[in-house]
Parts: structure tokens; sequence; C-alpha cells
């Protein structure tokens, strides 16, 4: 376990492997003049492929902006998003659609499953709104990974939140898509649930060589990724490799109180 | 409390906007008919109080007439100072440009008296002098001091022939332009005692009685007292004796009975576009309060009681009622207004005026019924809000509960449905059952009474039932919209609430229902009626000889057969011959075709049994119908045959011969007659002139071709159906407003569905959805609740309209039930538009929201 506290601009932890998504001096300004509000401010960070990276900040942080204008869900003000060789920054509202249609997967706190929708039709949903026929392969393996095979024809609301989040990562994961963002995925699911989920994303990452990239609070979530990138007042304040529930505490510790030393 | 309504108010604007559209055009709807209704009554007034000119008091006669005597008792009353009768005469006018027929009355005694003013000259005080209204003058080309010719006509009894007498008048002066239809003797002034010599002449010597006089006083005579002086003179203790004012009033009243229907039927329409406008609202404050659940439940957690949540809601209502109605009043003030003015630019003679009398009625009903109708639809929304409960607030907020509906509301529609409908049908049996014996106008009431009564009651059962029905359909129409995942989400979002969509399509029901059974009824007399035309004035133009010696020339059936419009032509030969029963006989005309074929330009099967042996007869004076009996015919030249007798509705005393059975009987019978029909497509009115035309032009050019006179049912028939047409046309005008009142909800329910789903687009739109697609998906669910509501509507309405037309029409005798295709299919094309016009709104609001916002909320 290696920590670099604090290393602005972080550079790429694994140069060896291809960046997935890259941030390049990323800036995101709300509101004009006096009201202005620095939500990213010139964010350099990369994401490799075939990586569990997890981004960690006090809240205001930003790290639901860098999400989001990774995942080409919002217009940057200044610098670039990469999402693999594609410069989002320049795509137009179409374009970006098209983008998150066939290369990006989506993982929400509150699951947002349609409720008319069984499960099954749920996980079909992105292939369909592709015009793509879903790997009938690929599919059975999502569905017996995920433990969901009896659970198909139910609607969502007659499913626990942890069977809803595991529809949802079928979900995101059946069109196979580059990157997979989640946003604080078990910020609604008990502890045991929320366990069950974040095995089953680091294992999406191990076993079937997904590149997810997830937006949490809790350290003991952030554990189960490969690295951790802190983030804080809208830069990056560090990253941390292989954490531990400890560690990503001791970095996040440091945040608010960078005059104390870390454990190292 | 009252602080927080108001915010709530503020933050819902935009969709009590919404409601308070549909309240608003039903209010203009009811402002609007009491304005009309007004305006009709007060130019009615205005016209009868112009018919009496400033006369002091009306002596009217009652029924009594008022002849010479009485007359004159009334001049030596105390008080009179003079009175003049009021009497017209017609006279046939002749100037260098035309001759009219103008109507006369007396010069005026008093200034008082005289109705209608002298725009120029003075009045005719010598028989041999005319005042002419300043129009009548203009079109006779005649000015003052011009001397015209005047006729009229006296009928004598000895010699039983009328006699023309006529004479030579000087213009005098001239009559402003009459604006008064009712004023009497507006087309000219004669001298009285010329005019009632020339009246008592055409009566034949006997003296003139009159109905009214006219009465004006003297300088400080007490009106009541001459009042009741002239009351007790002799001869007039009958008649009544008014003022003015008062005679006006009576007048009106008596002719008012119209202005009441007219504003009976107005307000049906109003009601429609009202109770639309009442699902509308419930509908919309039904959304409110499920956007609101999470604030109402948090008022409740800071004490707000029940009644108070209630109060708050049903407040809301009352304000949104209230403002909706006073701009529903000013439009419908406006429209009227607006109306006035046109009419009365583009009549010259209209009566109407420019103002409009508004009277306190028209606010007060308008405000109240608005505020009323608003006040009850909220009710069940205040009801669903007092049901929140505190603890509401601490969850988070959920989707609209998915509730199904209720056992009771399912036995509800079905009986409802099937008593309506079994009334439907009792009324329809009744109607047509008797509609041959002498109670069939009764039966005809009565049976469209149960009818009626009989479709309301199975139109409520639809519309409770709705909620079963519309979100069955819904699938099945989705299907229709293809596969694609915008279309399965739009389907699938359109059943989620039941209870909201069915009340959604509900208002749409009430109007297409409405529309498609006018429609359908109007198909179905036009039809039904075009059949009957068809059987009593089978050929479409008759072209024949005045003198019947003289036949047609081969020329001028040429002529008529190129008419443009004409698409068949026949010709026949028509005599005279004797057929007889016994001691009976009688004349009839003989026709016989001569060349072309009678059953291309006949509309009816009449015809249809004509062979050798066989005359078709019409019923005649003397026989009657005869029926199957063989008669003995006798020609011009007394050859006899005998021929089977075939009825047909051929016209009285005429009868038809095979060509062959004609030469015999009439063989000096002369072609006398062209038949022709008109191509389906063609102009009535302008092809019947065409026809007269052209033989007109033959006739002119040939002096020895016959005048034609040019004559047929077609006129007639489209004459017919124009009316029902115009008739049609404003009553689906007057029902579109319900229409366009349930297309508002239509919108209103998409826009909700936005609000609701906005975390579902937003994951859709994540997930790939494009812009486009997120507004084809919500136009798709536009139009599916739109052509649900339509295809229910259609439906019903069809079945009512069908119900109707037989109750009406089936003593007609052949009804004729149809479909209006045209008509349903604009029905459906309009759905289909209006879905999508009503998507545009919400879709937009829709597209705008950025999908990390609504992610975000939570």
């Amino acid at each position: 376990m290696t920590q670099t506290i604090p290393s602005p601009p972080s550079p790429p932890s694994r140069p060896e492997t291809p960046a997935a998504a890259r941030a390049v001096g990323l800036t995101k300004i709300y509101g004009r003049g006096d009201v202005a509000v620095h939500a990213l401010d010139g964010v350099d960070v990369t994401f490799a492929a075939g990586e569990f990276t997890a981004i960690m900040g006090p809240s205001g942080s930003g790290k639901s902006t860098l999400m989001h204008l990774l995942a080409g869900l919002d217009t940057a003000t200044a610098g670039q998003a990469w999402l693999g060789g594609t410069e989002l920054t320049t795509l137009n509202d179409d374009q970006l659609t098209l983008l998150r249609r066939q290369r990006v997967g989506f993982v929400f706190q509150s699951f947002n499953l349609l409720p008319m929708f069984t499960a099954a039709q749920n996980i079909a949903l992105p292939s369909q709104l592709a015009g793509t026929r879903l790997d009938t392969e690929w599919y059975d393996t999502l569905v017996g990974t995920l433990g969901l095979g009896d659970r198909l024809s139910h609607k969502p609301h007659e499913l626990s939140g942890g069977q809803q989040q595991r529809v949802a990562i079928a979900r995101a994961l059946s069109t196979r898509p580059e990157v997979v963002f989640a946003d604080e995925p078990t910020g609604n699911l008990d502890s045991r649930s929320g366990t069950e989920v974040l095995s089953f994303l680091r294992r999406s990452v191990r076993e079937l060589g997904q590149t997810i990239v997830m937006v949490t609070h809790d350290p003991a979530a952030a554990a189960y990724a490969d690295r951790v990138v802190l983030l804080a007042d809208g830069r990056i304040a560090g990253s941390i490799t292989d954490p531990t529930p400890e560690s990503v505490l001791a970095g996040l510790d440091a945040l608010r109180n960078p005059a104390a030393t870390v454990v190292g | 409390m009252l602080r927080a309504t108001l915010d709530q108010m503020r933050a819902s604007a935009g969709r009590l906007t919404a409601a308070a559209i549909a309240i608003l055009l039903g209010t203009a709807f009811v402002a609007a008919s009491l304005l009309a209704s007004a305006t009709m009554e007060r130019a009615t007034h205005d016209a009868f109080t112009a018919s009496y000119g400033d006369a002091d008091l009306v002596v009217d006669a009652q029924g009594v007439p008022i002849g010479p005597e009485e007359v004159a008792a009334v001049r030596g009353t105390d008080g009179v100072a003079t009175a003049d009768v009021q009497s017209w005469f017609g006279l046939e006018v002749t100037g260098p440009r035309a001759t009219e027929w103008v109507s006369f009355s007396p010069t005026p005694s008093d200034p008082r008296l005289a109705v209608g003013t002298l725009s120029s000259g003075r009045d005719a005080t010598a028989a041999d002098e005319i005042v002419l209204a300043a129009d009548v003058a203009e079109r006779l080309g005649v000015e003052i001091g011009d001397v015209v010719p005047v006729g009229f006509q006296v009928y004598d009894e000895a010699t039983d022939t009328q006699e023309q007498r006529t004479d030579r008048l000087e213009v005098v002066g001239l009559l402003e332009a009459s604006d008064n239809f009712f004023a009497m003797g507006a087309g000219g002034r004669l001298e009285p005692e010329a005019l009632d010599a020339w009246r008592t002449e055409q009566n034949g010597g006997d003296p003139e009685f009159y109905g009214t006089v006219l009465v004006a006083l003297a300088d400080g005579a007490d009106l009541e007292s001459v009042r009741a002086d002239l009351q007790s003179a002799p001869g007039l203790a009958d008649a009544s004796v008014w003022t003015v004012p008062e005679l006006a009033a009576e007048r009106t009243a008596q002719e008012t009975g119209s202005n009441v229907t007219f504003l009976v039927v107005m307000l049906g329409f109003a009601a429609v576009a009202l109770s639309v406008a009442g699902l509308v609202i419930s509908n919309t404050f039904q959304v409110l309060v499920a956007q609101r659940t999470r604030t109402l439940a948090l008022l409740r957690c800071v004490g707000a009681s029940r009644g108070q949540i209630r109060r708050s809601v049903l407040l809301e209502a009352t304000l949104v009622g209230l403002l909706a109605s006073l701009a529903g009043l000013a439009l419908g003030t406006g429209v009227v207004m607006i109306g006035v003015r046109v009419l009365d630019g583009a009549f010259a003679s209209s009566t109407i005026g420019t103002t409009v009398p508004f009277s306190w009625p028209v606010p007060v009903v308008t405000l109240g019924v608005g505020v009323l109708v608003t006040l009850l639809s909220a009710l069940v929304p205040a009801r669903m809000a007092t049901r929140v409960a505190p603890v509401a607030a601490l969850r988070p907020v959920e989707g609209p509960s998915e509730q199904g509906a209720g056992r009771l509301r399912m036995t509800l529609t079905v009986a409802a449905t099937l008593v309506g409908a079994l009334m439907l049908a009792g009324g329809v049996a009744l109607s047509l059952g008797l509609s041959d014996t002498d109670s069939a106008d009764a039966a005809m009431l009565g049976g469209l009474a149960i009818g009626v009564l009989g479709g309301l009651i199975s139109l409520t059962g639809i519309l409770v039932g709705s909620v079963f029905l519309v979100p069955r359909l819904l699938p099945l129409l989705g299907r229709l919209a293809g596969k694609s995942v915008p279309a399965r989400i739009a389907t699938a979002n359109a059943v989620r609430n039941p209870r909201r969509t069915a009340a959604t399509t509900n208002a749409l029901v009430i109007g297409v229902a409405l529309v498609v059974m006018m429609s359908t009824g109007a198909y179905s007399a036009r039809h039904t009626l075009m059949d009957e035309l068809d059987s009593s004035f089978p050929v479409d133009v008759v072209a024949q000889v005045g003198d019947t010696s003289v036949g047609v020339t081969p020329e001028q059936v040429e002529a008529v057969r190129q008419t443009e419009g004409v698409a068949a032509t026949a010709t026949l030969r028509t005599g005279s011959v004797e057929i007889g029963t016994g001691d009976l006989t009688t004349y009839v005309d003989l026709m016989a075709v001569d060349s072309g074929d009678l059953g291309d330009v006949m509309r009816s099967d009449a015809l249809d049994g004509l062979t050798d042996g066989v005359m078709v007869i019409g019923w005649t004076y003397e026989l009657g119908d005869l029926d199957g009996e063989t008669v003995t015919v006798t020609g011009s030249d007394g050859t006899t045959l005998d021929l089977r007798m075939v009825p047909g509705d051929v016209g009285q005393n005429t009868a038809y011969v095979t060509p062959e059975a004609a030469e015999m009987l009439v063989p000096d019978a002369q072609v006398t007659t062209i038949y022709a029909r008109m191509a389906d497509d063609a102009d009535a009115v302008a092809t019947a002139g065409a026809v007269q035309n052209a033989v007109n032009e033959v006739t002119e050019a040939d002096g020895s071709a016959p005048v034609l006179q040019v004559g047929g049912a077609a006129v007639e028939r489209a004459a017919y159906g124009q009316v029902i047409d115009t008739l049609l046309a404003v009553v689906l005008g007057l029902l579109a407003v319900a229409v366009i009142i349930a297309l508002v909800g239509v919108a209103n329910t998409l826009s909700l569905s936005v609000l609701e789903r906005r975390r579902e687009n937003a994951t859709l739109r994540a997930m790939g959805l494009t812009r486009g697609q997120l507004r084809g998906m919500l136009a798709v669910e536009g139009v599916l609740i739109a052509s649900v509501g339509a295809l229910v509507g259609g439906v019903a309405g069809l079945l009512y309209g069908w119900a109707g037309a037989a109750v009406v029409l089936g003593g007609l005798g052949s009804l004729s039930l149809g479909v209006p295709w045209p008509q349903l299919a604009a029905v459906a094309v309009i759905a289909l538009v209006a879905g999508l016009v009503a998507s545009v709104l919400p879709a937009r609001s829709a597209v705008r929201q950025s999908p990390v916002a609504a992610l975000a909320t939570d």
C-alpha cells in the first residue's frame, strides 16, 4: 500500500495500462461573478482500464461533478474529459447521448429501475435503446453471477433494495460498456446488501474485466476498490492504491486536517 | 394558512393556469349565451318601440278590430291632441331602373306619431303625392319632383277577375333608409285619405278596420286619466291602452319564446363544456394534491388540522374559479361585442345595434357557475388531501398509489351501461314500433325522452367504467405505435395511473361522443331525407315545353345533354289518356320515353316494373291507388288498351307506359319533356341555371323552338342538404369548445407525467435516450391517451347517433343509417394531432431538464 498526499496532479498510477477515462485540467464553474462556485478546479486524473477506482471526498468536493463530466452527462466549463480516445467536450448533446448509450454504464444510488418493467426487461433496456441484440451468453453470465435467475420476471417493487441494485448492475453491464460509473451504489442499502453489491462490482472487474469508477463517501465501500482518488474543494487531493478502510479513513482525516501526519 | 395556500398557488401557477383555461372557456360560453340572448331580446324590444314612434299611448285592438267610429271616439276623447291609425297599403311603383312593390303608411298627423324620419323634401299632403324611403327611391332611380306610375290590383267578385288600377304620383319627400325590420310602412308614405280610399276600394267597398291607433296627448293632459277615458270610450272596452314601453315589453315577451329556446340550447352546450371543464379541473387538483403530498404532510406535522387542509384546497379552487370566471366573463362579453359589431357592419338593416345590454344576472350567473363548478370538481381532491398522513413527510416520496378500482365501481358500470342501453333500445323500439299508427308523434317524443335518459345513463356507465376499459385498450393501441423502446415505455406509462388516464380520456369521450353523435345523426337525417326526396322527386332537372302542341327541338336536347354537370338525359313524349274502372274514369298525363333510358335519369325505382302491358301510375284523385287490377285505357283517338296497373310514386294523375303502348294510345304525342340527371359532384343550383341558359340560347337563336321551363328536385335537394350541413357545422363548432377543453386536460396529464417521472426520464437520458426519443415518447403517450378517448367516444357517439336517428326519423319511412366516415376520419386525425400538440409543451420542459439535475433530486 502506497500513498501520496498531497500530490496534484496525480501521475497515472499504472502507466502500462491504457486509460479508460481521463480528465485534463477539467474545470466546472456553476454560476457567475460573485456567486460563481468552482465545483471542479483544473482536475487532472486518469482512470485505467480494467481497474476499480473509487472517488472520495467530503460533501461539495466535486466528486459527483467529476463523474458526471467523465460520463458525458454534463458539459465542462474548461479542460478536457476523455472517454478512451474520445474527447467529450467537443461533442453535442446527441453525440454524448449515443456515446453514453454505447460506451458507458450507470449504477445509481436509488437504483432507478423503470417501475413498470420486469427485472429482465430493465436489464435488456440499454441494448434495446441501442438497437442491438443482447448477447445471450453474456446475459446468462450476468444473471448467474448476480444471482438474479429466480427474480427476472419480478417488477422492481417486488424486489429488495439489494436485488434491485443487482438488477441495476446487470443493466449497467449488459452492453459491455467501456466504463461503468457508479454513484453511491450502496447509499440506500443495508450493510449486508451493500457488501454483496460491492463484492459483485469487484468481481465484475476481476473476473469480467470491467472498468468501474465509483463515487462514495463510505471508506468501507472505497476499500473494495483498487485505488481511491481523493478530492477536496474541486481539486485532486491525493490517491491511495490498494486501500483498506483504515488507510482511506486516515486519508480523509488528512484532508480535513492537513497538518496531521498520515499513518503510512 | 391563507399565506400557505397563496404560496402554494404561486408555486403551481402553471398547472393552475391549465385548469383555469378549462373553466375560462366554459364560463365564456355561459356569458356569451346570456349576452347574445339579451342582445336579441333588446333588439326585438327596440324594434317594437321604434314601430310606435313617440306616441304617448297606443290603443291595441286585441283582436276586436277598431273601425272608423272607434277611431273618431279616440280622437274625441279629452286630452287627446291627435290620433293616427296604423295601416299600410301596398303599391307597385315603377321607376326608370326598376319596378318594386312598396308598403306605404299614412302621413302622420303629428310629428310625435311619425315612424321614420324625413330626410329631405316634405310629407305627402295631397292625394297625388308620395314619399319614398331613400333606399327604395335609389333602387327605383327616382328623385324628388319625379312623377312615378303606381298600380295595384282589385279583385272583382262579379267577374272573378283581377283588375289593374293605376295612377301617377309626384315624389315630394324621402324617408331615411329603413334600419328597422319591424317598423311598419317604412317603404314610404301616402296622404292618409288617399290611402284609406284605395284600401277601401281594394276591400270591395267595405269600411276599413285597424289593429292599432297611436295617440298623442294635448299639452298638460294627464296620461292616466286619458288612458282611463280611452278605455271607457265606446267600442274600446275590449281594447288595451298601453304606453309604448308597456306594449313593447308585452310584444317582446310574446316574441321571446324563440329567444328562450335559443338560450336553452346555448346553455345546454355551455353545460357540456363546463362538465368537461369540471373533469379537467378535478384531474388538475388531484395532481396538485399528489404533488404536494410532502408539503401537506409537513403542514399536518406542524399542526394543521384536516379541516384547515380541506379549506386550503377549497379556497384555492375558489380563487382559481373566480379568476378564471372573470376572464371567461371578459372573453364571452368580448366575443358577443365583436359579433354584434360584425353583424351590424354586415347587414345595413341589422336591428341589433352596436352595444351589448350588460345586466347584473350575466356576471352573477357566470361567476357563480364558474366558481361552483370549480369547487365541486375540487371536492374529491380536497378529500384526498385530508387523507395525507403526517408521517408521509418523513418517508421518501412514493409514486402515486396505483390502487385498482373497487367492485362497487364495476357493479355501477355494468348496471348503468346495461340499463342505459336497454332504455335506449326501448326508446328506439317504441318510436319505430308505433311509427305507422296515429300516436306516432307521441311515441316519437316518448321514445326520445326514454332514449335521451338511457343515453345519459349509459354514458355515465361508460365514464365511470373507463377506469377498467381504458387500461385494457391502451396496450392494444400501443402495439400500433411500434416496438421501439420509447413507444413501449410510453404505452407502459400511459396505463400506470389508470384513474388519472381514465379521467383524462373521459373529458375527451364526452366531447367526441357528442360530436360523432351529431355527425351520425345529421348524416342519417341527410340520407333518409335524400331517399325520401329521391322517391318523391326522382328527376333532378326537368325541362318542359309550356304549350304541349309543340315539341322540343333536337338542338335543345343536345344543349341540355352538353351542359356541364349533366350526367344523363332522356326525352319523353307526353299526352293525355282516360282510364276507368266501371263508371269511374279520370284523365291522366301519360308519359313514355322517347330517347335515352329512364333508369339512368330517375333516382327512384318506381319505374322498375314498367314492361309491356303495364301502366305505372301514381295516386289519382278520382280513383285513389290502383294496384294490380287491369284497367281499360282510352287514347286520344279512341284506341283502347287493357293495361295492368302498377302503383308507383310518379306524381299525382301521372302514368308511364312503354313507347309502344304510347304509340298506340297517343300517336300524335310530341316530345315535350327532357329529363336530366346531374353528376353526383355537380353544383345543383349552378347546373340548373346552366341548363336554363342553354335551352334559352337555343330558343333565341331559333325562333321556331319552343320556350322551355326548367325545374326539378335537384335545387330543392341541395337546399335541404345545405340546411342540415349548416346546422351541423354550427353544432360542431359549439361542441368543439368541449373538445378543446378536453385537450387542455391531456396536456395537463402529460405535464404531470413529466414532473412525476423526472428521475425516470433522467435515467433513460443517462442510459442513452436522445432528446428526440424523449419527445417522441411523450408524443406517443399523448396520442395514445387522445386516441383511446376518441375511440371510446367515437363508438359511443356512433351508437347514440344511430339510436337518435332511429327514434326521430323512424316515422319518415325508409330509415337510412350510415357511418359518417369523413367526420370519423376527421375526429381520428384531430385526436392524433391534438395528442401530438398536447405533448409539445410538456416535452419541451422534459428535454430541458438536464439529466444530472434530475438525478440529483432526492
